[in-house]
C-alpha cells in the first residue's frame, strides 16, 4: 500500500495526548480479553 | 478557482457541473470506497454526495485541461458530483449546524473504519447541507487504512474546527462567524486556554480538549519528526479497538460541547414585540397567498427571525435560504425546520454586512451575494427594512436595489411607517433623519426597481405589505 501523505496539521500536544490516551486504550484490550477468557473459561466448567 | 489543498484530486465547478479531478491510485480507493456497503448506506441515506461514473469526454475533458496544472499525475480520472443547492460555509452556520456537520464526520468515519477505511481530513468544510441535512461532499477523504494503525491523524482537525469552536461559543458566546472568518482552520488548544480561568483548565471538558494538548504541546521539540511517524500497534484488532475507542471519545467530547437554545432580543420577536395575535394571523396569511399566486421554486426569507415564514413558503414546496444576522434565531430556525424537515437551509448572515469572498485570493470561497446572484424567484424582506434604515443607515434606494439584485422575479418587503413603536425605538432621538420617509416616497423607490403588484395594510396604517414584480423579469 503506498500512503498519500498527509496534508493537514496533525497538531502537536492534540497528537501526543492522543497516543497517551491510546496506550491507555491498548491496555484495556488486554484487559478485557483476559476477563473474556475467564468468563468463557468458566462457562466451561 | 480549483480546490488545490488535497494533493489527490481537485474539485471543479464548471457552469451549473461540479467534477473533481482525481489521481489514478485515489480513484481506484474511491471506487473501491464507494461500492462497498457501508458507502451505499450512506448515499442511499442522503449522508454522501452522489458521485457519477468517471467521465473523459466534452465538460469532464475540460475538467482535465484546467487541472493539467496540479500535478495529479498521469493517469487522471473524473467523476461528477452531484450539486448541493446553494453552498454554506462554517462562518454562516449557526452553532447547532456546525455540531450536526461534526456528528455527520463522525458517524462517516466510523461507518467507513468498518470497511478499514479512514478520513484523511475531519473540518466542516467537507460539510454541505441539504435544506437542515448535512451531506459530507468530500468523497476523497477516504483513504485505506493501515489495519495496525490506530492513530486518526485528523483528530487534532476535528477538535480545532468542531470541538473548541463550540467550546467557545458554550462557554464565552463567541460566534461561529467570529471564529470562521478569521480562523479558516479552527481554533488551536493554545488559542482557547488562554481564554479559560485556572478552575476551567482543570475540569472536563477543557481538560482533554484544550489543558492536556497545550501543556504536552509545550514540552516537545516538532522539529524531528518523530512525532508525526506512525506507531503501529501488535495487532490489528487492538488498533482498531484503540481506534473506535478514540472516536466514541470524540463524538462524547462533542455531546459535551452541544449548543443549548439560546435566547437572545430578538428570539421572542414575532411573538412579542410588534403584533398582536390577530395581526400577525392576517400577515401570514397574506404571505401565504402571495406565494401561492407567485408560485417561487426558491425563496430568500431576509431577515427571517425564528423562521416563521420560511416555514410557509417551504411547506408551499419552494426551497428556501432563511438568513438573520442574530445566530440564536437562526439556531432556533434549524431546529424547527429538522423537526419538521422542511427544505430551509438558515444562515447567519447580516444583510447590511454579507459574508465576504474569503480564503487564498479572496477566490476560494465566493461571497454571499455572489452565490445569491440569479439564485431566488422570491426574496422576502420582512421586518427588517427599518433596521437597514435607521440601525444599519443604509439608504432606501440601496435597500431596494440589493432586493432587486437578490430576486430573479417577486419580492415581498414590509414597509414600517416612521410612526412605528420600533422605528422609534431604533432611531433614539434621531427622527430628524428619517423626516422624508413617507409611504409616498417608498413607493416611488420601489417603483425604480419593481412594478407594484399589490399592497395590504397588516398593522394598521403602521405596516404594510407589498408584493413587488422586478421590472424587465
Amino acid at each position: 500500500m503506498t500512503p498519500i501523505p498527509a496534508y493537514i496539521d496533525p497538531g502537536t500536544g492534540s497528537l501526543i495526548w492522543q497516543s497517551i490516551a491510546a496506550a491507555f486504550i491498548g491496555a484495556m484490550f488486554y484487559v478485557r480479553r483476559i476477563v473474556a477468557k475467564v468468563k468463557s473459561w468458566m462457562g466451561k466448567e | 478557482m480549483p480546490s488545490f489543498r488535497d494533493p489527490a484530486g481537485s474539485v471543479i465547478c464548471s457552469g451549473s457541473q461540479i467534477f473533481r479531478c482525481i489521481s489514478g491510485p485515489a480513484y481506484r480507493t474511491l471506487e473501491e470506497f464507494l461500492a462497498s456497503p457501508p458507502a451505499r448506506s450512506l448515499l442511499a441515506a442522503g449522508k454522501l454526495v452522489s458521485t457519477s461514473a468517471a467521465i473523459k469526454n466534452g465538460d469532464g475533458r475540460r475538467a482535465v485541461e484546467v487541472c493539467s496544472g496540479l500535478e495529479l499525475g498521469a493517469n487522471v480520472q473524473v467523476v461528477e458530483h452531484e450539486r448541493v443547492w446553494f453552498p454554506s460555509y462554517p462562518s454562516e452556520w449557526p452553532p447547532e449546524m456546525l455540531f450536526a456537520a461534526g456528528e455527520l464526520t463522525i458517524e462517516i468515519a466510523q461507518t467507513a473504519l468498518k470497511q478499514n477505511f479512514g478520513l484523511k481530513d475531519a473540518t466542516p468544510y467537507n460539510v454541505l447541507f441539504r435544506g437542515p441535512k448535512p451531506v459530507f461532499i468530500d468523497v476523497l477523504s477516504f483513504e485505506k487504512r493501515d489495519p495496525a494503525d490506530p492513530s486518526w491523524l485528523p483528530c487534532a482537525q476535528f477538535e480545532r474546527t468542531f470541538l473548541l469552536p463550540l467550546l467557545m461559543n458554550k462557554c464565552f458566546g463567541m460566534r461561529t462567524d467570529e471564529i470562521f472568518l478569521s480562523h479558516s482552520d479552527g481554533l488551536t488548544p493554545e488559542e482557547v486556554y488562554r481564554y479559560c480561568t485556572w478552575p476551567q483548565r482543570v475540569r472536563p471538558p477543557f481538560l482533554t480538549a484544550v489543558s492536556m494538548p497545550t501543556w504536552l504541546g509545550k514540552r516537545v521539540n516538532e522539529g524531528d519528526g518523530k512525532l508525526y511517524r506512525p506507531k503501529l500497534s501488535e495487532s490489528p484488532e487492538k488498533a482498531r479497538f484503540i481506534l473506535e475507542s478514540q472516536l466514541r471519545r470524540l463524538r462524547r467530547l462533542l455531546h459535551s460541547v452541544r449548543p443549548q437554545k439560546a435566547d437572545s432580543v430578538w428570539s421572542s420577536y414575532t411573538e412579542t414585540l410588534s403584533y398582536a395575535d390577530e395581526e400577525f394571523k392576517r400577515k401570514s396569511e397574506l404571505v401565504g397567498k402571495w406565494i401561492a399566486e407567485t408560485v417561487p421554486r426558491t425563496v430568500l426569507d431576509l431577515g427571517c427571525n425564528t423562521g416563521h415564514f420560511s416555514e410557509i413558503a417551504a411547506r408551499a414546496g419552494a426551497r428556501v435560504v432563511a438568513a438573520d444576522f442574530d445566530p440564536a434565531v437562526v439556531g432556533e430556525t434549524y431546529r424547527r425546520a429538522a423537526a419538521s424537515d422542511l427544505d430551509v437551509l438558515p444562515l447567519a448572515i447580516n444583510a447590511a454586512r454579507p459574508t465576504p469572498a474569503t480564503g487564498w485570493r479572496n477566490a476560494e470561497y465566493p461571497s454571499f451575494l455572489e452565490r445569491a446572484a440569479g439564485q431566488f424567484d422570491l426574496a422576502m424582506m420582512l421586518a427588517l427594512l427599518h433596521h437597514l434604515l435607521v440601525t444599519e443607515r443604509i439608504p432606501l434606494p440601496e435597500v431596494l436595489g440589493m432586493a432587486a439584485d437578490l430576486t430573479r422575479s417577486h419580492a415581498i418587503i414590509e414597509f414600517v411607517s416612521k410612526e412605528d413603536p420600533l422605528f422609534r425605538r431604533l432611531t433614539r432621538g434621531r427622527e430628524a433623519l428619517h423626516e422624508s420617509f413617507t409611504q409616498e416616497a417608498f413607493e416611488a423607490r420601489c417603483r425604480e426597481q419593481f412594478h407594484l403588484v399589490e399592497k395590504h395594510p397588516v398593522k394598521g396604517d403602521l405596516r404594510w405589505l407589498y408584493l413587488l414584480k422586478k421590472r424587465n423579469s
